[in-house]
C-alpha cells in the first residue's frame, strides 16, 4: 500500500505546470487558483474551480515581502504558471514561482469551418479550452438566426435548454440590455454594468478575461453567450440546475431573474412579457 | 458452532475467464492442495495464494493471463451451520509451476480480492469534502461500489470539514491516505481493512479496539504447549486454543522508534499564510500515561524509567519533524488535509502516527487451529483482541503478586492485525499476527 509520509517538508519535491483560473484572492494576498496539469482534472464536475486550493505566489526578492512595501503579483487568469507543492506527493498545497509565456494565438487556436478549436499542448485536438482548463466548448461562433433574439434562442436551444427555458433567459436579457451586447450602464449602483446580462464588478472582469483567453471580443454575442453558459455551468448558485427544471416560460423567467440577474424587485412582469414574446416568435411548437 | 467438530472447508473454487465472446469456467475444487487467505489491518482488500495439481491442462485451457476471477466458497464440512463465505479474487500471477510427473504440474497462483484489483485500474483526480469517514465512504461508493462499515465511535476532532483533491491515487490508496489523516479524540490511529467474513470495508480506531472484550475472554486463553495436541482429546474444546507454534521476532526495537521521532521529538506545523508555527513535543511517556489500560494489562510497552547514559530515553529530543500546514486554502472555510484547529489538534496526528508504530514494538505470531476465527458473518479475526498465555521458562522467580508461572512479556491481550487462514485437505488452521500496547500485569490462569 502506498503511503505518503514526510518528516521534513523539503525532503519531498514535486513541481508542476498549470493554468491560472482565478486570481480573485479573498484574502488579497495575491494568491491564484491553478488547474494543475496531471493533478487537477480538466473536468469541472470532478474538481469544480471552487474546490481548487489557493496557491501562494512567490514574489521577487527585489520586493519587500511584507505588508505595504513592494508590488503584488500580477498573474492573470489564463497564465501558464510553474510551481511546486509544499507538501510534495500529497499535492494539496501548491506554490507558484513564476509564469511561462506561451504562444496564445498562432498555434494553439485554429479556426476550421467557422468553429474555434483549441489545440492543447499534447497536440490532440479538442474543443476544451486549454488555457482556462475549464472544459468550455466554444463551438457556436456562427450563430444562426436573423435578429439577436433569434440567435440567442437558437444558441440556448443548442446548449440543451427547452423552448420555455430559452425564452425565459431572453426575457431577462431583453429587460437588462434590449439584447444589445454592447449595452453599457456606466453607473449601476456605483459601478459600470455591461453587455447582454449587464455584468458588473467581478463578473464584468471575468467576462473580459474569459473573452481574452478565448480570443474573442467581449462586446459580442459570440463571447457573451459562451461566457453566460460558463457561468451557469460552473457556479451552481446562479441557478442552472433550477433553470433546467423549469417547465414553463414563467418559471424559467422567474428562476433566471432570481438566481442569475438578481435585480431590484418589481421587474418580473416586464421580463415575463419579453419572454412570452420570444417564445411566441421563436418556439417551434 | 459446536466446539471443534465443525472444520471449515473449501466448498468451491472456480476459475472464471470473462471474454467478449463468452466466459470460460473451470472448477478446480477437487485438485486443490492448499489455499491461503491473508487479512491485514492496513489493507482494505484480501490477498490469497492457491496451490493446485494441474493434471487436466487447466492453465492451458483457461488461458490464464492475470485477469481471471477466482470464486471461493468456504463452508463447514458437516453443513449444519448452513453458512457459506463467498469471496471473489482475481489472479495476479502464476507464482510457480513445477512438473511433478509426466501428466501433472503443481501450480501456485497469487490472488488479490476483486476490489483491490479493480482499484488499481482506476486513477482519481477528484475533489472531496467532509469528515474523513465521509470522504472514504464516498470514494468507496463512487468508484468501487463497496460499502463502508464504520465501527468507530470516535469523531473527527477538527471544527471544520476537510477538503482534498485526490492527487492521482487509486481509490483504495486514496481512502488509505485519508484514513492516515484521521485520528480519534485522544489521538489513536484508524484502520481501514477487509475481512474474510463479508464484503464490507471496515473503518475502526485503536481506541475502540482497546475497549473491546477479547474474543476468548472467560473461555480459554490461547496457550503455548509443546506437542500439538496438548494431551487433549479431539472432542475437548481446549484443543482449539493451543498455540502450535509461535514467532517472537523483530521485537523491542526502541531505537528505531526513537530515530523516527516517536519517543521524544519536536513537531513543527508551519502555516505559510499566517507565518505562524504550531510547535510542540511528543513524549512517549506522556502518551502512555494518557491511555487507560485494563487492570490486567497495564504495563506500557514503553518503559519510561529505563536509562540510557543516565537519561531517560524520552528526555532525549531525538528528531525535529516539520510539516507545512498552511491554512485558508479554500474560501468556503473547509480545512485542507493538514489544517487543524490548534496545536493540540496538530499533535493528535503525531500521536496517532507514533501509536501506530508502537503497536508493532512487541509483535508475536502464533499458529493455532483456525476454528475460532470464522464464525458466520461476524468478524472474529483482525481488529479484535485475544488473550494469550505463555508459561514462564522457570518458576524459580516469584513475582510480587505471588505468581511465578507466566511469561508476562509474551502473555496478555493482543490486537490481531493480520491473519493467514490456511485450508489444507480437511484441516483449517491460522497464523495470527498480534500486537499490543501493554504487557500483562497480573497472573492469569492457564
Amino acid at each position: 500500500m502506498k503511503t505518503i509520509q514526510e518528516e521534513y517538508y523539503g525532503d519531498s519535491f514535486r513541481w508542476f505546470v498549470g493554468i491560472v483560473v482565478s486570481n480573485n484572492d479573498p484574502l488579497k494576498l495575491g494568491r491564484v487558483k491553478v488547474r494543475i496539469r496531471g493533478i487537477h482534472s480538466s473536468n469541472i464536475d470532478d474538481i469544480p474551480t471552487n474546490d481548487l486550493p489557493w496557491a501562494q505566489v512567490v514574489i521577487p526578492s527585489t520586493e519587500g515581502g511584507i505588508s505595504g512595501i513592494g508590488k503584488m503579483g500580477q498573474i492573470q487568469n489564463g497564465a501558464q504558471v510553474i510551481g511546486f507543492f509544499a507538501d510534495g506527493l500529497s499535492s494539496q498545497l501548491p506554490i507558484v514561482i513564476g509564469s511561462l509565456h506561451y504562444i496564445e494565438n498562432d498555434k494553439d487556436v485554429t479556426v476550421q469551418n467557422n468553429k474555434t478549436q483549441s489545440v492543447p499542448l499534447d497536440g490532440q485536438t479538442t474543443n476544451t479550452d486549454v488555457r482556462t482548463g475549464e472544459g468550455r466548448k466554444i463551438d457556436s461562433l456562427n450563430l444562426p438566426g436573423g435578429s439577436n433574439g433569434e440567435k440567442i434562442f437558437n444558441y440556448l436551444k443548442k446548449q440543451g435548454l427547452t423552448d420555455e427555458q430559452a425564452a425565459g433567459v431572453i426575457g431577462n436579457l431583453s429587460a437588462e440590455s434590449n439584447l444589445n451586447p454592447a449595452a453599457l450602464n456606466p453607473n449601476d449602483v456605483g459601478k459600470p454594468a455591461f453587455g447582454l446580462a449587464q455584468w458588473r464588478a467581478d463578473r464584468y472582469s471575468s467576462l473580459i478575461d474569459f473573452s481574452n483567453q478565448n480570443g474573442l471580443d467581449y462586446k459580442t454575442l459570440e463571447a457573451q453567450l459562451p461566457f453566460m453558459m460558463y457561468e451557469l455551468e460552473t457556479q451552481s448558485w446562479l441557478g442552472y440546475g433550477s433553470l433546467k427544471k423549469a417547465t414553463t416560460v414563467s418559471e424559467a423567467t422567474r428562476v433566471f431573474e432570481r438566481k442569475f440577474e438578481r435585480p431590484r424587485p418589481g421587474t418580473f412582469e416586464k421580463r415575463f412579457n419579453f419572454a412570452q414574446i420570444a417564445y411566441d416568435l421563436y418556439s417551434s411548437s | 458452532m459446536s466446539d471443534n467438530s465443525a472444520e471449515f472447508l473449501i466448498k468451491k473454487l472456480r476459475i472464471r475467464k470473462d471474454r467478449d465472446d463468452g466466459s470460460v469456467v473451470y472448477d478446480i475444487t477437487s485438485v486443490i492442495n492448499e489455499v491461503n487467505i491473508y487479512e491485514h489491518i492496513d489493507k482494505p482488500y484480501l490477498t490469497a495464494q492457491v496451490l493446485f495439481a494441474d493434471n487436466d491442462r487447466i492453465v492451458e485451457r483457461t488461458e490464464i493471463s492475470g485477469t481471471e476471477i477466482v470464486e471461493i466458497e468456504i463452508t463447514t464440512d458437516d453443513g449444519k451451520l448452513g453458512y457459506t463465505i463467498e469471496k471473489n479474487f482475481i489472479i495476479t500471477e502464476i507464482v510457480r509451476s513445477v512438473k511433478t510427473n509426466d501428466s501433472q504440474e503443481l501450480v501456485g497462483i497469487s490472488l488479490i480480492e476483486d476490489i483491490g484489483y479493480y482499484s488499481r485500474l482506476i486513477r482519481l483526480q477528484k475533489s472531496y469534502n467532509g469528515k474523513p469517514v465521509d470522504i472514504i465512504r464516498d470514494i468507496l461508493i463512487d468508484n468501487l461500489n463497496r460499502e463502508l462499515f464504520n465501527i468507530s465511535g470516535s469523531q473527527f476532532k477538527e471544527s471544520s470539514d476537510m477538503k482534498v483533491v485526490i492527487p492521482n491515487l487509486n481509490p483504495l490508496d486514496a481512502a488509505n491516505w485519508i484514513k492516515d489523516r484521521a485520528s480519534s479524540q485522544n489521538g489513536m490511529p484508524f484502520f481501514l481493512f477487509s475481512t474474510i467474513c463479508d464484503d464490507r470495508i471496515r473503518f475502526l480506531d485503536l481506541e475502540k479496539i482497546l475497549q473491546l472484550t477479547p474474543l476468548n475472554e472467560g473461555i480459554y486463553d490461547y496457550v503455548y504447549l509443546q506437542g500439538s495436541s496438548g494431551g487433549f482429546d479431539a472432542q475437548d474444546p481446549r484443543q482449539n486454543y493451543i498455540i502450535r507454534n509461535f514467532a517472537y521476532a523483530g521485537a523491542e526495537d526502541q531505537l528505531m522508534l526513537a530515530r523516527k521521532g516517536f519517543i521524544n521529538s519536536t513537531y513543527n506545523f508551519i502555516d505559510t499564510i499566517t507565518n505562524k508555527s504550531h510547535t510542540s513535543r511528543i513524549d512517549a511517556n506522556e502518551i502512555f500515561a494518557g491511555i487507560s489500560f485494563e487492570p490486567r494489562q497495564n504495563i506500557p510497552v514503553y518503559d519510561g524509567n529505563a536509562l540510557i547514559n543516565d537519561r531517560k530515553m524520552h528526555d532525549y529530543n531525538t528528531s525535529e519533524i516539520s510539516q507545512i500546514a498552511s491554512s485558508h486554502t479554500f474560501e468556503d472555510g473547509n480545512y485542507n488535509y493538514y489544517q487543524s484547529d490548534d496545536t493540540n489538534s496538530h499533535m493528535l496526528k503525531a500521536k496517532s502516527k507514533a501509536l501506530r508504530y508502537f503497536l508493532h514494538k512487541t509483535p508475536i505470531e502464533i499458529s493455532v487451529p483456525g476454528h475460532n476465527f470464522l464464525h458466520s458473518d461476524v468478524n472474529h479475526s483482525i481488529g479484535n483482541l485475544i488473550n494469550v498465555s505463555f508459561k514462564a521458562n522457570s518458576t524459580s522467580y516469584m513475582e510480587d503478586d505471588g505468581s511465578n508461572n507466566l511469561d508476562k512479556r509474551k502473555s496478555g491481550s493482543y490486537m490481531i492485525y493480520a491473519t493467514r487462514h490456511i485450508f489444507q485437505s480437511d484441516i483449517y488452521s491460522a497464523v495470527v499476527s498480534c500486537a499490543k500496547l501493554a504487557y500483562k500485569s497480573q497472573s492469569g490462569a492457564i
